[in-house]
């Protein structure tokens, strides 16, 4: 045991451990009728992190040219041992991660988790959820399949709809005018190396910020706490929050685990660039909100209305000017159920609904 | 003696066996999947076909190129060891598909089904297929005969 | 041939070109003074083969070219003592022609490797005969395939002789039901008007005229071209057998050769038809009311057991492969196998093409042969398919004890989770 203070005693004067183990001590989670949703954060990066020691593994088979890229996925699914279990965890990995990204957005939205003093980690956090749809998008086309080669070529697309730069963002996005390896390699290079390193940042910003501030409680719950109509409980980080966390993670584990055994992920027909595109192709679930919005109205409008949205979206808590008084916001809260009910009605149709 | 686990072990008995069992379960496929399968790479790039020795002069063989099949053919005369002896081709014939062979007596790649004649540069010399066999390269490295799409 | 050709036209055009336009013959009828229609002067100027050869208007029909035109007198240039002779009736254009293209010195001298058998061929032909024989003129000569003054080589795709147009060329009297009247077969039928328009739909036809293949015959290739003839019964296998020999010795060690020989029934005709020769599919053979086999065998005789059990075969085949290939897709694109199925279904499927060739030997023994080898294979790649999804069943066995020691470790942390609750004082801490 003297060699463990030894060690300890050794990273101290470096690291500064002690004051690290006293944070760490000291640290509580407030804990109150919706303190189950910030276990939501801690779920995303636990998905995140899977996502990238999952896709580390897979880097080790993958080869990134159209000549290659559908081969070597089946090789990853036929001859390499469990490389069926590797790839199929991260596709559904990938796809409950950004599920996961947008609940836990939503969550921190309508409790208002924004308000001041959190308003960096709000604009941190709406920018890694762009990333986490920039992931899923460029990570999509990878295995080089019929319905991602149809996917993607639908998807930037959309590009053009960017007035002055659509054209030069169409080719910067598919690496040429059309859709063909230059794309695929390109987007394996935005995958693996450009949007890691973004938010790698973003996410340390993301998570001092949190360190720093402490999980922010709704503003219902601070009223019935200063009026004495409740108390104010918590528990500490280390052991009870964190067994609470590591429950959650076990939990989706098991449930990515199962799926990825009884339903192993598809390899679909390998790309053919010739082939009629059949009717029906939409981009990945968490677009087709926007895609399916761009059939009703014209299409200026639709891209000029989701900047604009998303714009609004992430400069948020300057507009909230009551929540950051500590009031409520009732308003906000509708318009929170309102984008989360038209992201969802919308999806719905776009699945629905006759293709044209 | 009271051997009764005081409950407070036993959970943490449990829990710490539990990880420790989980973790074991998933760092056993991750070892694994990072050993290199025996079967070569992904792709159709390179294929070892044979070894230097298992074809004499005027011979041939059929072997496995991507999931399609191809024929290396041993020159008549042709040293084992020099790879510029060596010719190798896809084996499909451009006809109907038929896997075609080599006939020592005409020295020629023949095609059973419709007598399809190929020269041994994929050229058609008699018969129905339209179009030559497409080449591919041979290498020879250490006792083992690599062939290659000429495209790769 | 073509290169030569080729080569041959550059050189000659640069001295020929002089040539041409001094010729007197060239100036006068090309002259709008003197001829209304001076179509025979522009199609030869346009590139004829014999131009480019050097060889002139005085060269077929005799005269002086050097004199005539300056003085405005045709009779200096159109001059019998120069070997002029006025241009031959129908009936002798054959032996015009043929006074070079026969002769083997003289056309050795311009293109070696040009055949000069054309004129011997000619006369035994069908059209030959009836001109020089019985002195028909409705027959086709020379210049009513070659042209007369703008006369291009058969390589060169404009001429009328060029592979893509020999259908349509031989059509302009053979599809004419006015032009063919009163000719009569052998037999003493009527000769029909109808090949071109079948042979369109045919498989040589859509593959010559649409595809452009030149593996496929036009009429020229069947018939022959100078001594053209249609196939007798004896020969019409013959024929066919030039592209199709497996069938072709497969049909003639067949039970079928001996007995349609007697009957007097035209081989590989009978089943395929001549003109109108579509793709063949497996419903040829068999007993079902539209094949082949049972307009001759009767239910009850060996050829209706033949029939039925070559047809079951090949059935057999078609379907083992078919349902090989689903196992096989499925296992692909659920990511469990790796291209080795495919490739060893290869093999069943060149039984399959083979054994279409086979069936012209009408021997049950030798398809069933084939087929059985064919079934085994296919259904070896079934198995070795539906055993890689197997291998999926024990995927999930292997994940039912992670799944196990997941829930474990669950309720290890829920029971741990409720312990530590248990000594927290929820009201400390901020």
């Amino acid at each position: 045991m003297a060699e463990k203070k030894k060690l300890y005693q050794w990273f101290d004067e470096r690291v500064d451990l002690k004051n690290i183990e006293k944070f760490l001590e000291h640290k509580t989670v407030p804990y109150h009728e919706h303190s189950i949703w910030y276990y939501l954060g801690g779920m995303s990066l636990f998905l995140f992190v899977l996502q990238v020691l999952t896709g580390i593994l897979l880097l080790l088979y993958y080869k990134p040219t159209a000549e290659s890229a559908y081969e070597s996925v089946q090789y990853i699914m036929t001859e390499v041992p469990f490389g069926w279990l590797v790839r199929s965890i991260h596709s559904y990995a990938a796809n409950l991660f950004i599920g996961m990204v947008f609940v836990h957005m939503f969550s921190v939205f309508l409790m208002k988790a924004y308000r001041r003093p959190r308003e960096l980690t709000w604009i941190s956090g709406a920018l890694l959820l762009f990333l986490a749809m920039g992931f899923g998008f460029s990570g999509y086309l990878l295995p080089w399949n019929q319905l991602a080669y149809l996917a993607t070529n639908v998807g930037t697309n959309c590009a053009t709809m960017v007035p002055f730069i659509g054209e030069w963002l169409l080719e910067f996005l598919r690496g040429g005018k059309e859709v063909t390896g230059a794309t695929l390699t390109r987007f394996f290079g935005f995958h693996v190396a450009v949007l890691p390193g973004i938010t790698t940042l973003l996410l340390a910003i993301h998570l001092l910020f949190v360190q720093r501030l402490g999980m922010s409680v709704p503003v219902s719950i601070e009223r019935e706490i200063k009026q004495g109509k409740a108390k104010r409980l918590s528990i500490p980080f280390i052991p009870n929050y964190l067994y609470r966390d590591m429950l959650g993670w076990v939990l989706a584990m098991g449930v990515i685990v199962l799926f990825s055994s009884l339903f192993p992920w598809e390899l679909g027909d390998k790309a053919d660039i010739l082939k009629p595109a059949p009717p029906h192709i939409r981009p990945e679930w968490f677009f087709v909100f926007m895609y399916q919005t761009l059939k009703y109205v014209p299409k200026v409008i639709g891209v000029f209305g989701f900047a604009l949205a998303g714009l609004v979206w992430i400069l948020l808590p300057f507009f909230d000017k009551k929540s950051n008084r500590g009031e409520p916001n009732r308003l906000y809260t509708v318009i929170g159920v309102f984008v989360i009910a038209y992201i969802i009605i919308l999806t719905i149709i776009g699945y629905v609904a006759p293709g044209e | 003696m009271d051997e009764r686990i005081p409950r407070r072990d036993a959970i943490n008995y449990l829990l710490g066996a539990g990880l420790v069992a989980l973790g074991g379960a998933t760092l056993y496929p991750v070892i694994r999947y990072m050993i290199p399968p025996k079967a070569s790479g992904s792709g159709t790039a390179s294929v070892s076909a044979a070894k230097v020795g298992d074809l004499k002069p005027n011979e041939g063989l059929i072997f496995k190129f991507g999931d399609a099949p191809a024929i290396l053919v041993l020159r008549p005369g042709g040293d084992p060891h020099t790879a510029a002896d060596y010719v190798a081709m896809t084996a499909v014939c451009t006809h109907l598909n038929c896997t075609v062979q080599y006939r020592t007596d005409l020295k020629e790649i023949w095609c059973a089904c419709h007598n399809g004649h190929f020269d041994l540069q994929g050229r058609v010399l008699s018969g129905p297929p339209p179009a030559p066999l497409d080449l591919y390269r041979v290498a020879i490295k250490g006792d083992e005969i690599f062939v290659t799409s000429e495209k790769a | 041939m073509r290169k030569i050709t080729v080569i041959l036209l550059t050189i000659f055009t640069g001295a020929v070109g002089v040539q041409a336009k001094d010729s007197s013959c060239i100036s006068c009828h090309r002259s709008p003074d003197w001829f209304s229609d001076t179509s025979v002067v522009v199609a030869y100027l346009s590139g004829d083969t014999h131009l480019n050869f050097g060889i002139g208007c005085e060269d077929c029909h005799g005269g002086n070219p050097r004199i005539g035109f300056a003085e405005g007198d045709p009779s200096l240039a159109m001059d019998p003592a120069k070997g002029y002779k006025p241009a031959p009736d129908r009936n002798g254009i054959p032996a015009f022609c043929a006074r070079c293209h026969s002769d083997i010195e003289f056309m050795k001298r311009y293109n070696p490797r040009l055949p000069t058998d054309q004129m011997a061929l000619y006369k035994t032909s069908v059209h030959g005969k009836q001109l020089l024989e019985r002195g028909d003129p409705k027959v086709a000569v020379c210049t009513d395939c070659h042209g007369a003054h703008g006369i291009l080589s058969a390589a060169d795709s404009r001429s009328k002789v060029n592979y893509k147009n020999v259908p349509q060329t031989c059509a302009k009297c053979h599809s004419d039901p006015v032009h063919m009247a009163g000719y009569k077969t052998e037999s003493g039928k009527a000769i029909p008007v109808d090949q071109y328009e079948e042979y369109v739909l045919s498989v040589h036809g859509k593959l010559a005229l649409e595809k452009g293949d030149q593996s496929a015959p036009v009429c020229n290739d069947c018939h022959g071209s100078h001594g053209a003839t249609p196939p007798n019964i004896a020969s019409v296998s013959a024929s066919c057998g030039e592209c199709h020999p497996s069938n072709r010795d497969f049909f003639n060690a067949s039970p079928h050769a001996a007995p349609w020989k007697d009957l007097g029934y035209a081989d590989c005709e009978q089943c395929h038809g001549s003109h109108l020769i579509a793709p063949a599919t497996d419903k040829m053979v068999g007993v079902d009311k539209d094949a082949l086999c049972v307009q001759c065998h009767d239910p009850g005789t060996g050829g209706y057991q033949a029939a039925a059990t070559i047809r079951a075969g090949i059935d057999s085949l078609r379907a083992a492969i078919a349902g090989a290939e689903e196992v096989v897709h499925q296992a692909e694109t659920k990511g469990v196998e790796g291209g080795e199925a495919r490739f060893d279904l290869g093999a069943a499927k060149d039984n399959l093409v083979r054994v279409r060739a086979v069936v012209h030997t009408f021997d049950p023994a030798q398809v069933t042969e084939i087929t059985s080898a064919g079934v085994k294979t296919a259904e070896a790649v079934r198995l070795t398919a539906e055993e890689s999804l197997g291998d999926l069943r024990a995927r999930q066995i292997g994940l039912g004890v992670s799944l196990i020691l997941i829930i474990i470790v669950a309720f290890a942390l829920w029971r741990k989770i409720k312990q530590v609750d248990r000594r927290t004082d929820f009201t400390a801490g901020a």
